[in-house]
């Protein structure tokens, strides 16, 4: 019977992290829906509202980047860039809502250097013949192959290392203050004018926006530059 | 008679040895106060264009500010780990 309900709650082992991922991409996935319902039932006709009148510039705003990059075949890519840059977004940010930021652990860091590879490396192939990929990576000359191999998986996995450590390092140096001021009524209000009003908004708001727009944008040159030679060869 | 314990030997050059390697925070603040000289010229230079280059000024620090992050993450698996 124990055993029954270990295994039937063994998600409750689960790092808080990874929990709050979870929350927050089932937050975005019903956030998603409601909008995209309430975009299928306006009518051409009808004068949309500020919030959809904002999601709407959001969205061609972001289409319009992606286009300069990816020329006529951006329909494909631009879900799963503006996929990546929403959740980035709301995750790194999430300290704000009560929850755990879920880059703070490098497990999902390292998922996300995993899943920049794994993107990049598949449309690789998928747009150019493996035979051509294989080509162009040994391309001055066979020798350089491992090393351009090297250089294909270092970027990326410098990319969700990156997003790790701008998190972490936000997250520890407003822990190490919160430590520093104590409790007690003057060390309360040092917490609260100090360390939430000053550094939250730049190591989790900014740092945090920043470093999620950086992350877009590298996956989104990457993923050009692989799709890109394949047209001009 | 020992003065020192052989964890709190480790534990003291872990720490030290994170203490140096975070001189490696030298490096992005050189660079990132070079781009950020830059971009002023820039701006002082072409004023309408100043949000392009503020865009293009914080995607390069935060690029530059890899090395340090690594420097970060070797210092805090040296304080947290040993």
């Amino acid at each position: 019977m124990g055993n029954i309900i270990e295994t039937s709650f063994s998600f409750m082992d689960w790092s808080v992290n990874l929990k709050h991922s979870l929350l927050i991409m089932i937050l975005m996935g019903v956030f998603s829906w409601v909008v995209g319902r309430r975009f299928k039932t306006l009518k051409p006709t009808d004068k949309p509202g500020i919030f959809l009148g904002l999601v709407t510039m959001a969205i061609s705003t972001l289409n319009q980047f992606i286009q300069g990059y990816y020329g006529v075949k951006w329909r494909k890519y631009a879900p799963l860039l503006f996929t990546i840059l929403f959740y980035l977004m709301i995750a790194n940010t999430a300290n704000l809502w009560g929850l755990a930021t879920p880059l703070s652990n490098i497990n999902i860091a390292l998922a996300f250097s995993l899943f920049a590879i794994l993107v990049i490396q598949g449309a690789g192939l998928v747009v150019k013949k493996p035979w051509q990929r294989i080509k162009e990576l040994s391309s001055p000359n066979p020798i350089l192959l491992p090393i351009n191999l090297f250089g294909e998986l270092s970027t990326p996995t410098a990319m969700g290392l990156r997003l790790f450590g701008n998190i972490l390092s936000g997250a520890v140096i407003s822990a190490l203050f919160y430590a520093f001021f104590g409790p007690g009524v003057i060390g309360n209000f040092l917490s609260i004018t100090v360390t939430t009003a000053l550094l939250h908004p730049i190591f989790t708001v900014f740092f945090g926006a920043i470093q999620a727009f950086v992350y877009f944008m590298l996956l989104t040159i990457f993923l050009s530059m692989v799709i890109d030679e394949s047209e001009t060869a | 008679m020992e003065l020192v314990t052989a964890e709190a030997f480790v534990r003291a050059y872990a720490l030290l040895g994170a203490g140096i390697a975070m001189i490696a925070g030298l490096g992005p603040g050189i660079g990132q106060g070079i781009a950020a000289g830059k971009a002023a010229e820039a701006v002082g230079r072409q004023p309408e264009a100043s949000g392009k280059i503020t865009t293009t000024m914080l995607v390069g620090q935060a690029m530059a500010e890899t090395t340090g992050l690594y420097a970060l993450i070797i210092a805090f698996i040296l304080i947290f780990t040993t």
